[in-house]
């Protein structure tokens, strides 16, 4: 109990912290075929018209530009963060996270690093994700892809998220 | 170095904070900033778009808190607890009407509150440099997880609000578990209520963890959350007076220490609840497996062994009346006279999860042939195996009795010696009951119903005191207050006791089924069927209702709704002339 008051307070900080970050400008952004509400300035949700099981979350949140993801490291720092991930969706009442796999790029634009996974909700409902983070110069645009099916078919090709990407122009946008 | 890296980055985690909180103000909250001008001298800001705001939009803005981050201090420092009350109050109202609102939009705004309790936190691992590499992908997977809580607070806001609320706060644990689900309103009243206890002050889950207990017991002592007595909340509350203030750090340590000496994490948390930890010095505890050690650990955890025990005896147990024509059982005993025969009736079943787990009866006291009440568990009156031997000795008491009258079974011998000492009993109050001036009156089980009911209903109508078994007496006093008489019936049987008496249930609109007393008073005969003329006593009004049944209506309200009381089914089937029901 005591052990999981521990991550609380730092996983809550940075929920709270992901959700302060500035505004960019979400009126804008439409998916295809998505319905858009959006949730605060930092954060837009889409809900797929076809099926409504199936969401996109898009959140701008800062980070620390000194410590960005290396490509000689980040195998470690992968794993570091999925141990820390478990953890915190333990807290939040989710169970049997997966990364089935992830991707670094250093494109010349914004780096990026792709992760894509899986976990069990409260009502042992499977959730498939696609997560797409984006770093701008001090904050990063996380799109976020929620799938909940029963099998392994609702996992989020990555072809998926990158259409998202081009359709909200996502490399064009400034964040700061 | 250290520090001073701390402090960055606390600054760059707060500062943002702060900025946001500032601009929130002037874009969408006009009003707000009215009311932050006017606590400008104060320097507080006032945090729009917050929880306030969506659970407490239809409380006056003067009633709602505002909030100083710079000495942690919400509301202002002019603010009273009677202040806080009217907000929790607030709370309670808009909380109603808007309960869906409230779990999905009031979680991630509590999340945010919690941003103070978490910079307290941050505060005091600032030596951790662990802390601050984890940092690393923290970001990201706030900000994904903050997606998912989302998610699953959208789809079931109450399953996930009871689930996450039970892991993070103790006291949240059993207050969430405790309300009935399907009474969301109730929930919302109370655990706005307290949640209101919690972001008023400032370190909000760090206090829930402290000082919780002492938010809950403000709220309570302002009448804003009321706690059964009984409940666990009440409980826990009655346990955290006895509890030590613990900081987080020093209450992990001594879990640690505890874990040490041989003891599971529950057992560390039920001795920190009930108070254990004032009963020894830390130092003076010993590892569980010496002999020393489990002496200290029966002393700590003797209460919960106690705990479970009350348990046990206490919730879902019922005391049914048995049935006064059977359940008799005989025992064989030894006592100065040798091996004898003691018969004995079932006087109450207690019920517990739908089984009998004990009985209260009342016997022949073998050796003095008085009659003692005393209590058997379900495993002796087992072993009497009560049951079987009732029918069998009753079948075999029948058929005795029928070859020789003069033959004394146990049983008679109980029935008989119970109505001498009923008899005295009766004979005594009476005597008692005339020395004070009243008068006795006997009367048939209609009006015995009719005067209990009229005794519910209006106590002060001078009844005193209604037999315990119809048809009986009821003692009124030297005055008793004039009623209407009850309509009288020309056919009314000559002797009350020659007509069938049967119980009608009835159900109203909302299926709520009750039991009226009645009486067959004669028989017509229309289109050619006989119907029963029965005359029914409702209760609620106090007054006769005649009713026409069918024999057919008869016999199904006798099987399937009428207790069998005694002799009345007797004389029931003889009036109706069915045979065969028994």
């Amino acid at each position: 109990m005591v052990g999981y008051m521990k991550y609380a307070y730092g996983v809550l900080a940075l929920v709270c912290l992901s959700m302060n970050a500035y505004s960019i400008e979400f009126e804008k952004m439409e998916i295809k075929g998505y319905e858009k509400k959006i949730i605060s300035e930092t954060q837009i949700r889409y809900v797929k018209r076809t099926n409504p099981k199936k969401v996109i979350h898009l959140q701008v949140s800062q980070y620390n530009p000194e410590n960005l993801w290396k490509e000689e490291t980040i195998k470690d720092e992968i794993s570091k963060m999925f141990e820390t991930r478990k953890s915190m969706y333990k807290v939040f009442g989710f169970s049997d996270i997966e990364f089935y796999d992830y991707k670094l790029a250093n494109t010349k634009t914004h780096p990026r690093l792709d992760i894509f996974g899986s976990y069990r909700k409260i009502n042992d409902k499977k959730v498939y994700f696609s997560e797409t983070n984006i770093y701008f110069e001090k904050k990063f645009l996380q799109v976020k892809i929620i799938n909940e099916a029963q099998t392994d078919s609702g996992k989020i090709p990555k072809v998926e998220i990158d259409n998202v990407l081009v359709q909200i122009k996502a490399q064009e946008l400034e964040v700061n | 170095m250290k520090k001073l890296l701390s402090l960055v980055l606390i600054s760059s985690l707060i500062l943002p904070t702060l900025a946001w909180s500032a601009s929130t103000n002037k874009k969408t909250c006009p009003e707000c900033e009215m009311k932050t001008n006017a606590f400008t001298e104060d320097k507080i800001v006032r945090v729009c778009n917050d929880v306030s705001d969506i659970i407490c939009k239809d409380v006056k803005l003067d009633e709602r808190r505002a909030c100083n981050e710079s000495d942690e201090t919400i509301f202002s420092k002019a603010t009273t607890k009677e202040d806080i009350f009217k907000f929790a109050q607030g709370c309670f109202k808009s909380g109603v009407t808007s309960f869906v609102q409230f779990f999905t939009d009031f979680l991630p705004q509590l999340l945010r509150g919690i941003w103070d309790a978490t910079k307290m936190a941050a505060g005091a691992v600032t030596g951790d440099s662990d802390v601050w590499s984890k940092l690393k992908g923290m970001y990201e997977s706030s900000t994904s997880i903050a997606a998912d809580i989302y998610e699953a607070v959208q789809e079931d806001p109450g399953a996930y609000f009871s689930k996450i609320w039970s892991k993070v706060v103790d006291v949240v644990g059993p207050m969430v578990a405790g309300y009935d689900c399907l009474k969301p309103q109730k929930k919302v009243e109370n655990i706005c209520g307290f949640i209101a206890g919690w972001i008023v002050p400032p370190a909000v889950l760090a206090k829930v963890l402290v000082r919780g207990v002492k938010e809950v017991k403000f709220l309570r002592d302002h009448g804003a959350l009321s706690i059964s007595e009984k409940g666990k909340l009440a409980k826990a509350l009655e346990h955290a007076e006895n509890r030590p203030v613990l900081t987080l750090k020093q209450m992990q340590e001594l879990e640690k220490s505890f874990e040490k000496l041989g003891y599971t994490d529950d057992q560390f948390e039920f001795i920190y609840k009930s108070g254990g930890l004032q009963k020894f010095k830390l130092a003076e505890l010993k590892p569980i497996t010496s002999a020393e050690g489990k002496a200290q650990k029966l002393a700590l955890l003797g209460e919960q062994k106690a705990a479970v025990k009350q348990t046990a005896k206490n919730p879902g147990q019922v005391a049914l009346k048995a049935d006064v024509s059977s359940d008799f059982f005989t025992t064989t005993s030894t006592g100065v006279n040798g091996v004898v025969n003691s018969s004995g009736q079932i006087v109450e079943r207690i019920i517990e999860n739908g089984s009998e787990v004990a009985y209260r009866v009342r016997m022949v006291d073998p050796n003095t042939k008085k009659i003692i009440e005393t209590t058997f568990s379900a495993e002796q009156m087992a072993r009497l195996n009560a049951k079987a031997a009732n029918k069998e000795t009753t079948a075999a008491i029948t058929a005795a009795i029928a070859k020789d009258p003069k033959l004394k079974s146990p049983q008679q011998e109980f029935i008989e010696l119970q109505k001498k000492e009923d008899a005295r009993l009766a004979a005594k109050k009476a005597e008692q009951d005339k020395a004070n001036g009243f008068e006795v009156k006997e009367v048939d089980m209609l009006e015995f119903e009719r005067a209990k009911a009229a005794q519910v209903k209006n106590y002060e109508g001078g009844i005193d005191y209604v037999a315990e078994k119809p048809p009986g007496k009821i003692i009124l006093t030297k005055e008793p207050p004039k009623k209407p008489e009850p309509p009288k019936d020309p056919t009314k049987p000559a002797s009350l006791y020659e007509s069938g008496y049967v119980q009608v249930l009835t159900k109203n609109k909302m299926g709520v089924t009750t039991v009226m007393p009645a009486q067959i008073m004669k028989t017509v005969v229309e289109n050619n069927v006989e119907k029963y003329v029965v005359r029914i006593l409702d209760k609620s009004s106090n007054t006769y209702i005649e009713k026409k049944f069918s024999a057919l209506e008869m016999t199904m309200m006798r099987a399937k709704d009428a207790p069998a009381v005694g002799n009345e089914i007797k004389m029931f089937d003889r009036a109706a002339g069915v045979t065969g029901l028994d």
